[in-house]
């Protein structure tokens, strides 16, 4: 019984992005939930540090109750904005510097989105910004393709981390590229967060499993069933997913091999 | 919502036009950013305020002034991931 009483602390170290330390290697996004409570419970459940917010205008025809911030303990959670929906660097460095005003918080999670059908990147306005932002004193973590070269450059412009997609945002598809994930997380020193994409808890455990520092899920919550109960799933998935990196999987081998002792059969 | 409309119904010559978050909307004349947002009953500390494509900062609020034919942003965060 003692074996398995060794907590999570011991067995792993913490997430650094930035100078700043996180026991959990999950990031949550907030959009998409039914509503706040359910929201709140999820993130709660999920033993998330950081999650992302978005900046979008007030609506001024019924402003009381519709703020996130409202329900999101700042104390309890790094608030993360985001730039979606951005397609310009102009515009995300714009969104970028709201959300620092509103969030208190210079920390940012950019995106520049090239294409309206499949929100890929636009590497180009990504980097340009990135260099922007990074001059104005922000903490950039910036969602871009599972690219080595784009990454490389999004480290050389400064940026905390990067975020390599597992698959398209929203699309549930999981980790379609694991080759390229690790290509990514052996060459740049910044971490590697995996952003997007994710289905369900499996998704996160192979994400993880490629050696990656954290994850950001939203939507594989949010749009689940029961959301509570999908955040714990990617919690522990995301948890087990860390340790099989650290613990070292053994060979695949196309052959069989016996768990048991050949000698000592019967005649 | 309400007060605005009543303003604007009483052709008050102390009525400026401005646009708000894309619409537009008179007000009355004279108004700092911190009179604005208590005329659209929003919380100083949950909006960001833009005004003229430049962030107010939350300690200016009470000295800049709204003119006539501004363009104000009031932004706030929302669930995203």
């Amino acid at each position: 019984m003692p074996v398995v009483t060794k907590k999570l602390e011991q067995l792993d170290e913490p997430l650094e992005i930035a100078g700043h330390e996180f026991r959990s290697r999950l990031i949550v996004g907030t959009g998409k939930y039914k509503d706040n409570e359910t929201m709140v419970k999820a993130i709660t459940a999920s033993g998330t540090e950081i999650v992302t917010v978005a900046v979008r205008r007030v609506d001024l025809d019924r402003t009381k109750e519709e703020g996130i911030l409202y329900h999101l303990d700042q104390k309890r959670w790094l608030l993360l904005p985001n730039t979606a929906g951005c397609y310009s660097a102009e515009e995300a460095i714009r969104y970028a510097r709201l959300g620092r005003e509103a969030g208190f918080t210079d920390w940012v999670k950019l995106e520049v989105i090239g294409d309206q059908d499949t929100l890929l990147p636009d590497v180009e306005g990504l980097v340009e910004a990135a260099r922007t932002l990074v001059s104005e004193g922000f903490k950039v973590l910036a969602y871009t393709n599972e690219d080595l070269i784009t990454a490389l450059k999004l480290e050389d412009a400064g940026v905390a981390a990067v975020m390599p997609l597992a698959s398209p945002i929203g699309s549930g598809l999981g980790l379609l590229n694991p080759f390229t994930i690790r290509l990514i997380k052996g060459r740049v020193s910044v971490p590697v967060i995996v952003d997007a994409g994710v289905g369900t808890a499996s998704d996160a455990c192979v994400t993880l499993e490629q050696g990656v520092d954290g994850i950001l899920i939203n939507t594989a919550i949010a749009e689940a069933r029961d959301p509570v109960r999908m955040a714990v799933a990617m919690k522990q998935a995301t948890e087990a997913g860390r340790l099989a990196y650290l613990a070292g999987r053994m060979p695949r081998r196309e052959q069989a091999v016996p768990s048991s002792p050949t000698a000592g059969m019967l005649d | 919502m309400t007060p605005v409309v009543k303003i604007m119904n009483e052709s008050d010559q102390g009525t400026i036009t401005i646009t708000v978050n894309g619409e537009e909307r008179g007000v009355p004349a004279g108004l700092t950013v911190r009179d604005l947002l208590a005329h659209f009953e929003l919380h100083e500390r949950l909006v960001v305020v833009e005004r003229n494509r430049q962030i107010v900062r939350r300690h200016q609020y009470g000295e800049v002034p709204v003119t006539a034919g501004d363009t104000i942003e009031f932004v706030h965060f929302v669930g995203g991931g």
